[in-house]
């Protein structure tokens, strides 16, 4: 990956400079210079703000396009963890998404007033490989419906703003249930604001970034944090090799690069460290 | 703008933006006919009075995506996607930077939270070349909301050299304006699908 700068006296632009980065992937981005108090080219400034309409405007919108395609009734997500896949989700409405929310029926039946009244809710069957779970086999409720204030309360969740899906994990061992309360960026920073900075100091570059803390029914916050965020797959690899973190799945398999549609890391904030990094695809359900 | 008498060469070669020449008849054979003999000799400066450079125009129907945590609020029309994009478009190819090019995405990608909407305007050249595009040619996007002529003056005009950022990315090229809350998405283009604009490049 090659990046290529430079600055020209440019009288169409607003600043009467244009700052252009040229990427070995054959783009080319063009924007107004940024400059200093003294009217110099701030060359990080520029620099920072090319790399991001390249990462934004052109790679992660073409992600964007791509997936506003499938159908969000009908889908099969999969998350890659340690090189590995590790879970598969499933559409409600699907074979294998209705063969899981029967047994949700089955065992939880009042713990929401329905697991399939919204076609996108995702769900899956799985055995966490990751703390705060435990190694019991679960099964995950995604759901596209805003959760109750009853719910909320009885996790003890008290944020002001959720974004407009959570999770429920569902010990099928133990029968305990756990909220992922999923929260939008500012209201991380709202209500976790050390921990907010910390993570972000952390992450790779990162746009439309949300996070999720997990509540138990005894109102315990757990210490690992969810944080997710769309990046490239270029910059993410070059991350991770930065800083010993552990890609999450082959990168030499176009296959699922070509599906990626949003990436997750763990942060624990006992550590202060991210533990671990996730990949999610998307693609249409088929038998 | 359109041509006004006195009209001048200058006038002509700045208003017919797809060449750059002090030549009646390069301009003349460039400009866009429409109803008028334009294009043939014999040539006259005369015949620009009142001329508009529209490079196309068109109606934009567009298709609505209430947007998630990850992926902004789309407004607008998009060739990309399959089966066959988003919304629609009525206006014809036209030629941008030497090729001809189709209008491919006009849209607003409005992200959750506290960042602002923007709007995306993307050309793409069809064919196998992948050489890089110019950010040369046109002057204006012209918007006129709920409307399917360009009767009374554009809702919105952006100007080419006025985009927050200009991409080269074959064989698409692509402007961005914003972010900014002037591009509101209940506007540009609603909050519903099939509402209908009309959509000139001059």
């Amino acid at each position: 990956m090659t990046l290529t700068y430079t600055h020209f006296e440019n009288v169409e632009s607003p600043t009467g400079l244009t700052s252009r980065l040229e990427h070995s992937d054959g783009c080319i981005i063009e924007i107004p210079s940024r400059l200093n108090e003294d009217q110099t080219i701030n060359h990080w400034k520029c620099e920072q703000a090319l790399v991001h309409v390249h990462e934004r405007d052109i790679l992660i919108k073409a992600t964007i396009d791509n997936f506003r395609s499938i159908d969000a009734t009908n889908i099969i997500d999969r998350t890659y963890m340690n090189g590995t896949q590790i879970r598969t989700d499933y559409s409600v409405a699907t074979l294998n998404g209705q063969a899981i929310v029967e047994k949700l029926k089955e065992t939880w039946p009042d713990e929401v007033a329905s697991y399939d009244n919204n076609g996108m809710n995702l769900v899956a069957e799985y055995t966490p490989t990751r703390p705060p779970y435990n190694n019991n086999p679960n099964i995950s409720f995604y759901s596209w419906d805003p959760a109750s204030p009853e719910l909320l309360e009885s996790f003890g969740a008290h944020y002001n703003e959720y974004v407009e899906w959570y999770g429920l994990k569902f010990d099928t061992v133990t029968n305990d249930v756990i909220l992922k309360a999923v929260i939008p960026l500012f209201e991380m920073e709202r209500v976790y604001p050390q921990t907010y900075n910390l993570i972000m100091d952390l992450l790779p570059s990162n746009h439309y970034t949300y996070f999720a803390r997990i509540h138990d029914k005894d109102g315990n916050i757990n210490d690992n944090v969810d944080v997710y965020f769309q990046g490239s797959v270029d910059s993410i690899k070059q991350w991770c090799t930065s800083y010993g973190h552990t890609f999450p799945f082959d990168i030499n398999d176009q296959n699922i690069i070509k599906k990626i549609f949003i990436w997750g890391c763990v942060y624990n904030t006992t550590s202060g460290e991210l533990t671990h990094v996730k990949a999610y695809t998307r693609e249409s359900f088929s038998l | 703008m359109a041509i006004q008498f006195p009209i001048s060469l200058n006038a002509i070669n700045t208003e017919v933006a797809s060449v750059d020449s002090g030549s009646l008849v390069t301009l003349s054979q460039n400009a866009n006919e429409g109803l008028s003999t334009l294009n043939e000799a014999p040539y006259a400066m005369s015949e620009f009075d009142d001329y508009t450079h529209i490079l196309t125009s068109g109606n934009l129907t567009n298709y609505y995506s209430s947007g998630n945590q990850y992926a902004p609020a789309y407004s607008g029309y998009s060739g990309a996607g399959a089966p066959a994009g988003y919304g629609s478009w009525t206006g014809s190819n036209f030629q941008y930077d030497g090729d001809e090019v189709q209008l491919y995405q006009l849209a607003n990608f409005d992200p959750a939270g506290s960042t602002a909407p923007s709007l995306f305007l993307t050309f793409y050249r069809p064919g196998s070349d992948s050489s890089a595009f110019n950010n040369v040619g046109w002057t204006s996007l012209n918007i006129y909301l709920n409307q399917t002529n360009n009767n009374g003056s554009p809702d919105l005009a952006l100007a080419r050299t006025s985009a927050s950022n200009w991409s080269s990315a074959p064989p698409s090229v692509n402007w961005v304006w914003g972010p900014s809350s002037s591009y509101a998405i209940s506007s540009y283009f609603g909050t519903t699908s099939n509402n209908t604009h009309h959509i000139e490049i001059l």
